[in-house]
């Protein structure tokens, strides 16, 4: 007998949000214009109940046969996704309004790409595993290239969906390896199969689909030209909830599915993690362009989470829940910088716009600096006990390489996040930005109270629900 | 006690109040000020009930026994009666854990009372005293912050937790020093006392690593319970345990007792806050911030939480032989300088300032003989008349409209009656004048007397260092007796030397208030008595002022001491100090009775009957005189030594850094970063078969990493 | 001969990288990269099918079903977005995709 309620339930967030994707294209189709700016309230409200929602079933479950199972540890990142995907879209609106472009469509694909993260949150399947990345990677495609008269964002589209596309191929053949080796494209019965060379070719070919989505070196390649072509909110969305469902599930998949065989995929996840600190703390030196050096400094970061995945799921899936945490919100609340950076003429992208912003937008920069110290993972600020429990957790499994070189990684990233502070703080004032959206103003302040500060006082208790989260990996 | 909830109201809600300052722009100044007045004024009566009722009570926890972490401290016997709110963990790495909570006992209770207490007064007293000031929010709101800090410094139950609200205070302190920024005094003032203090907590957070180095925690319960026991303990990097009051640890080179280490670190945090000799310099600099914070923060509150600290951690100095007689040492000089250099000054507010030096002098080598109640007391009571000698200060401030020297006052106790009445109290407070064997005194001759009697007794029994602290103690009574009566008469009586001056002598300093200019023309300059809203403070400290310390004499120092205290305050066996002051000679009770009123009688001489005395002698500039007016050179005597001293270090090593360091490290290495991003940057072609060719790539050398390793296997 | 599953992964690994390369040799339209998109997935497809015959689960037929939709939906996805492209450059070569590097 199946249990209909515990399944309802452990898919919960998914079917809502899917429902409320679903209703919204038939209110789209009716209301037409008028639904456009009302789609976004709409799709934010529906994206915190699905925060909620994931709340409500915390300690998780199973469903449709072993196709979806969650825990809390899944859960957990369900849960800041949603939040994150929510204030992405609650932001965008503003600049959606004045570039003629908001359309309901947009707040549309935004639900539909949390249905996609959601999905592969829960994925105990190689088929759900795939059946959410492509629906995540679909709307994420169109989303890039969501401004269709710019030349750069339809360019962003087309080379995000090429190389996105290889890299689902790569994901998918690696899973049809993985599934012909086993027998199963179940986790739990592929993970209890004797590890055959082809099923390791499959599981490297996986490890690249995977990396590819968490735009970790090399396969980072995309993340600079698209984060400097798509539109501005699309991009705050990429650096934010998609990050941290994408890096949780690499986590959840090679810890659930591969546990057993984590000296084959150690090393190969060592060097991805330690060429994303190399060539994302490197890559955005010589960046002028905001959005471009966000992307690389968003490459350098994957690198540190993933230290944490090569460590284990013992030592690793706490550090990686509080180190992503307070890298996705500090990642939101500097974007919803660069949505800040507007002039009379529109919006403007290079770094040397932010002079003397402290002089002219103090608050604005007060809070930027503090979430630039918090991602340089400076003390006090939360960000550095995040990365310093990723750095004890790559001590503890031994990881010395990859561990000096996230220290160096990090001295070399305070290259250019104090940089933006010397501009902020002491260039010669620019022009004034013009009046910044409430809800921008809002998320940002949120974003550096809670990652900058607020996490310093309770990061205790923020690696305690941490720690319990990844207890849900075990069992 | 209070239900927990009322006790996290007391101590959380200011610093949630202190918030709304940040929103000042959008709910308006008043509602800030009259947020924080409220929600202070409410903390201070409900910690005031707390406070009443714990004395009548005597001890009297009367909460559910669970909630009590009673020890037993092995030696004495004592049960320690200390209730503990944990809010949540902060801080747990290894061995290393620290909480946020909130400690209740005897000692937070009563510093709990006089913090919101005095700054619930302070608070209101402001609506008055900076009602013409633009930016009152932010002012309230630094007010509120301080009295949040202050009670996370108090109720902390573990080192950490304590350092936060040691340095939250400081923050505040210098915020507050510096809060008319437009002026340079100010300024400079804030960074002096900055710069002072960041020695003190230098030694305060070596005090701490040491504490965790020996004890390998940094919990008060743990950490006390361990000297009160006299456990062995094994420190961090040793393989042998040794009882800790024996332990010796290395430090610099030498061989040292352990708690000696751990009590003069942790000291030199308490001279620093507290402006003890050597560091005492910043106080008098930090009157230039506004007087109801000089009231709050430089005299009733922040500066004795050195005194707290060494009161808290009685375990450690009753075990310790050179610590305790540094303290005693420091007090007893400091006690005696500052009054010297009181004696010199003209200006009001510095002469109380030196006064409070002085005053918290006393409480050191009192707790600094082993009398820490008789410290204790002395804080609850000096704060009453303290804050009352400043807000009346103030209030002469007020209404001479903003003049401070007392050379150009005089004659005002026709002008402001109240303020004059209150002045006098805080006066007669603070010289302690009183009866001997009887129950008839000021607040300052019960803390007073039973400071210098413990001290003689000291002296006698137990401490050698007890003789020289009793001396100077007496000494700086009588000079005590002696600027306070100087004030008195400087401000209040005689011919009124305001009127020959022009008022706009001063205007330099009032332009910069910004608004005090539109106050000083609309009026016709003579003084007035302040409004309600300040006297209403006056009267209450009065009030405390008076009966603070024939009320809670007999709780604090005497026949109930043990039970009040509940061993918060931990006296080793053989310390029968407190109770030793029974037994001292006749005439030790009197001196400081005949010390006061020979202050009085030479003040009255001086300043009442031959007025020019006085500025006789400060013309004649005797080198007595230039030495006490000049505060015996110690700023210049810096600024020679140290400070000319590490700018020159400073320049030296900035140089060489630049040249030799920099050249071959840092630069070459960013020379390198810099090229190897450009390279790496040129990969980005932007082609997408070069993207994908690299994925690719990736995948094969990945695929050819797992081969290899398979081969390996095989 | 007896038809092995080795052919069939030996078939489907020659599509795969003939898909796979078909990606960044061709220079010149970015239509063929689509055509190189789709290759990858059917050699996929004919991986599954494989599997699931040899081995007899069913798994594989299922998760190849999926996989067609999915192909369709990335192809109408793809080409939609290279209309909005050429719309804007008025061209599809390969080449000129270099706006934002470095």
């Amino acid at each position: 007998m199946i249990d209909f309620t515990a399944m309802i339930l452990t898919v919960g967030p998914e079917l809502w949000l899917v429902a409320i994707a679903l209703i919204g294209v038939l209110v789209g189709a009716t209301l037409k214009d008028r639904f456009n700016s009302v789609s976004i309230k709409f799709g934010a409200l529906a994206l915190f109940a699905a925060a909620a929602f994931s709340l409500m079933n915390y300690e998780g479950g199973e469903a449709f046969n072993g196709l979806v199972r969650t825990n809390t540890f899944v859960n957990f990142a369900k849960f800041v996704s949603y939040v994150l995907a929510g204030f992405a879209l609650l932001t965008s609106e503003g600049f959606l309004k004045r570039h003629g472009t908001i359309r309901y469509e947009y707040s549309l694909l935004i639900l539909l790409a949390s249905f996609g993260m959601g999905m592969i949150l829960s994925a105990a399947d190689l088929m759900t595993l795939y059946m959410g990345v492509e629906t995540l990677s679909l709307s994420s495609y169109v989303l890039a290239a969501f401004h269709r008269d710019s030349a750069k964002a339809s360019e962003a589209g087309l080379k995000y969906f090429v190389l996105g596309a290889l890299a689902s191929g790569m994901l998918l053949y690696g899973a049809s390896l993985v599934y012909g080796f086993s027998g199963s494209t179940e986790y739990a019965v592929i993970a209890a199969a004797d590890p055959s060379i082809g099923m390791m070719f499959g599981m490297v070919l996986m490890i690249v689909g995977l990396a590819f989505k968490v735009s970790a070196a090399p396969m980072h390649i995309w993340t600079p030209d698209v984060y400097e072509g798509a539109p501005t909110p699309v991009v705050a969305f990429f650096a934010s909830a998609p990050k941290m469902a994408s890096m949780v599930v690499f986590a959840n998949v090679m810890f659930t599915m591969f546990g057993d065989v984590i000296d084959q995929w150690q090393l190969i996840i060592c060097i991805i993690a330690g060429l994303s600190m190399i060539v994302g703390s490197l890559g955005a030196l010589t960046q002028t362009n905001i959005k471009r050096l966000l992307g690389y400094s968003s490459i350098a970061n994957m690198g540190y989470a993933l230290v944490a995945v090569a460590a284990g799921p013992e030592l690793g899936a706490g550090p990686l829940l509080v180190f992503l945490t307070l890298y996705v919100i500090a990642s939101l609340g500097l974007f919803m910088g660069v949505l800040a950076m507007r002039r009379k003429g529109g919006m403007v992208e290079g770094i040397n716009e932010l002079g003397g912003l402290m002089r002219k937008r103090p608050v604005l920069a007060i809070a930027l600096s503090i979430l630039i110290f918090s991602m340089a993972g400076l003390p006090p600020f939360g960000g550095f006990f995040g990365k310093w429990e990723v750095l004890s957790a790559g001590v503890e499994a031994g990881l010395m390489p990859v561990v000096i070189i996230l220290v160096l990684a990090s001295v070399v990233s305070l290259g250019y996040y104090l940089r933006l502070i010397k501009i902020m703080w002491f260039d010669e004032p620019t022009e004034r930005f013009e009046a910044v959206d409430g809800p921008v103003t809002i998320t940002v302040l949120l974003a550096a109270l809670i990652a900058g500060i607020l996490f310093l006082f309770f990061i205790s208790a923020l690696s305690g629900w941490a720690g319990t989260a990844a207890l849900g990996l075990a069992g | 006690m209070l239900p927990d909830i009322l006790i996290l109201y007391i101590v959380l809600a200011p610093g949630l109040v202190a918030l709304t300052g940040l929103a000042h722009k959008q709910i308006g100044d008043k509602i800030v000020m009259g947020l924080t007045t409220a929600v202070v004024l409410s903390a201070g009566a409900l910690s005031l009930i707390q406070l009443f009722a714990y004395v009548a009570g005597l001890g009297g926890h009367t909460g559910t026994e669970e909630h009590h972490a009673s020890l037993v401290a092995a030696t004495t016997g004592m049960e320690i009666k200390q209730h503990v709110i944990t809010l949540m963990p902060w801080i747990s790495v290894g061995e290393f854990q620290a909480n946020w909570a909130i400690r209740v006992d005897t000692l937070s209770i009563v510093m709990m009372a006089v913090i919101t207490g005095v700054s619930g007064l302070v608070h209101l007293y402001s609506w008055g005293y900076m009602s013409e000031d633009p930016h009152k929010a932010r002012f309230f709101s630094y007010l509120s912050l301080f009295t949040f800090m202050m009670l996370m410094l108090v109720t902390a139950d573990n080192f950490i937790q304590l350092f936060f609200g040691w340095e939250g205070v400081g923050l505040a302190s210098y915020l507050l020093i510096g809060f008319w920024y437009q002026n340079k005094a100010p300024n400079d003032a804030s960074i002096k006392a900055f710069v002072t203090n960041r020695v003190g907590d230098f030694g305060l957070a070596l005090g701490i690593m040491a504490v965790f180095f020996v004890f390998r925690s940094v919990e008060f319960g743990p950490v006390l319970d361990a000297v009160r026991n006299n456990v062995a303990v094994v420190p961090v990097g040793f393989t042998e345990a040794a009882p800790v009051r024996d332990l010796m640890i290395p430090f610099l080179h030498w061989n040292l007792n352990a708690l000696e280490v751990i009590g003069v670190l942790l000291f030199i945090g308490a001279m620093g806050k507290s402006a003890q000799f050597f560091l005492h310099v910043w106080l008098p600099d930090a009157m230039e911030g506004p007087t109801p914070v000089s009231a709050l923060i430089h005299a009733a509150t922040m500066v004795t939480a050195g005194v707290y600290l060494v009161c808290l951690l009685s375990p450690i100095y009753e075990y310790t032989f050179w610590a305790a007689g540094m303290i005693t040492i420091v007090g007893a000089v400091t006690a005696l300088y500052a009054a010297t250099v009181g004696m010199a000054q003209n200006d009001i507010k510095r002469v109380i300032a030196y006064s409070t030096c002085s005053q918290l002098g006393y409480m050191f080598f009192v707790a600094g003989v082993g009398a820490y109640e008789a410290a204790m007391f002395h804080l609850f009571t000096h704060a009453f008349f303290k804050a009352l000698l400043f807000l009346g200060a103030g209030s002469v401030i007020h209404g001479m409209h903003h003049e401070q020297d007392m050379r150009r006052m005089g004659g005002l106790a026709k002008f402001m009656p109240l303020t004059y009445a209150a002045m006098m109290i805080g006066t007669i407070a603070i010289i302690g004048l009183g009866i001997p064997h009887t129950q008839i005194g000021f607040a300052g001759f019960f803390s007073k007397d039973a400071i210098l009697e413990s001290t003689f007794a000291a002296g006698q029994s137990k401490v050698m260092f007890g003789q020289v602290a009793f001396w100077f103690g007496l000494i700086a009574a009588f000079l005590t007796s002696f600027y306070s009566w100087r004030l008195i008469y400087m401000t209040f009586h005689g011919p009124k030397t305001w009127e020959a001056h022009d008022h706009h002598d001063n205007h330099a300093l009032e332009d910069v208030h910004g608004v005090d200019e539109a106050h000083g023309h609309a009026h016709d300059h003579t003084p007035h008595e302040s409004p309600l809203v300040m006297l209403v403070p006056l009267g209450l400290l009065s009030l405390g002022a008076i009966f603070a310390g024939v009320y809670f004499y007999d709780a604090f120092v005497d026949s109930n001491n043990e039970t009040f205290w509940a061993g918060a305050i931990y006296r080793a066996a053989e310390n029968h100090v407190l109770h030793d002051r029974h037994n001292v000679p006749e005439w030790v009770l009197y001196a400081p009775l005949v010390v006061t009123i020979a202050g009085f009688l030479i003040a009255t001489f001086t300043y009442y009957f031959n007025r020019g005395v006085g500025k006789r002698v400060a013309d004649s500039g005797g080198p007595l005189h230039s030495l006490f007016y000049n505060k015996w050179y110690f700023d210049e005597i810096y600024q020679a030594t140290l400070i000319k001293g590490s700018a020159m270090l400073g320049n030296l090593f900035w140089k060489a850094d630049k040249k030799i360091i920099d050249g071959i490290g840092p630069d070459g290495v960013v020379a390198v970063t810099k090229a190897s991003a450009g390279r790496l940057s040129k990969m980005h072609t932007g082609y997408l078969y070069h993207y994908a060719f690299v994925i690719i790539g990736a995948a094969l050398v990945f695929g050819g990493i797992l081969w290899l390793r398979a081969g390996g296997a095989n | 001969m007896d038809l092995g599953l080795s052919h069939f992964l030996a078939v489907s690994a020659a599509l795969f990288t003939i898909g796979v390369v078909g990606i960044f040799v061709n220079r010149k339209n970015i239509i063929v990269i689509l055509m190189a998109i789709e290759l990858i997935l059917l050699s996929v497809n004919l991986n599954l099918i494989a599997f699931a015959v040899f081995s007899g689960t069913i798994a594989g037929q299922v998760f190849a079903m999926l996989v067609l939709t999915v192909a369709a939906a990335e192809a109408a996805v793809g080409l939609a977005i290279l209309v909005v492209y050429f719309r804007n450059r008025g061209d599809i070569s390969v080449e000129n995709v270099d706006l934002m590097k470095g």
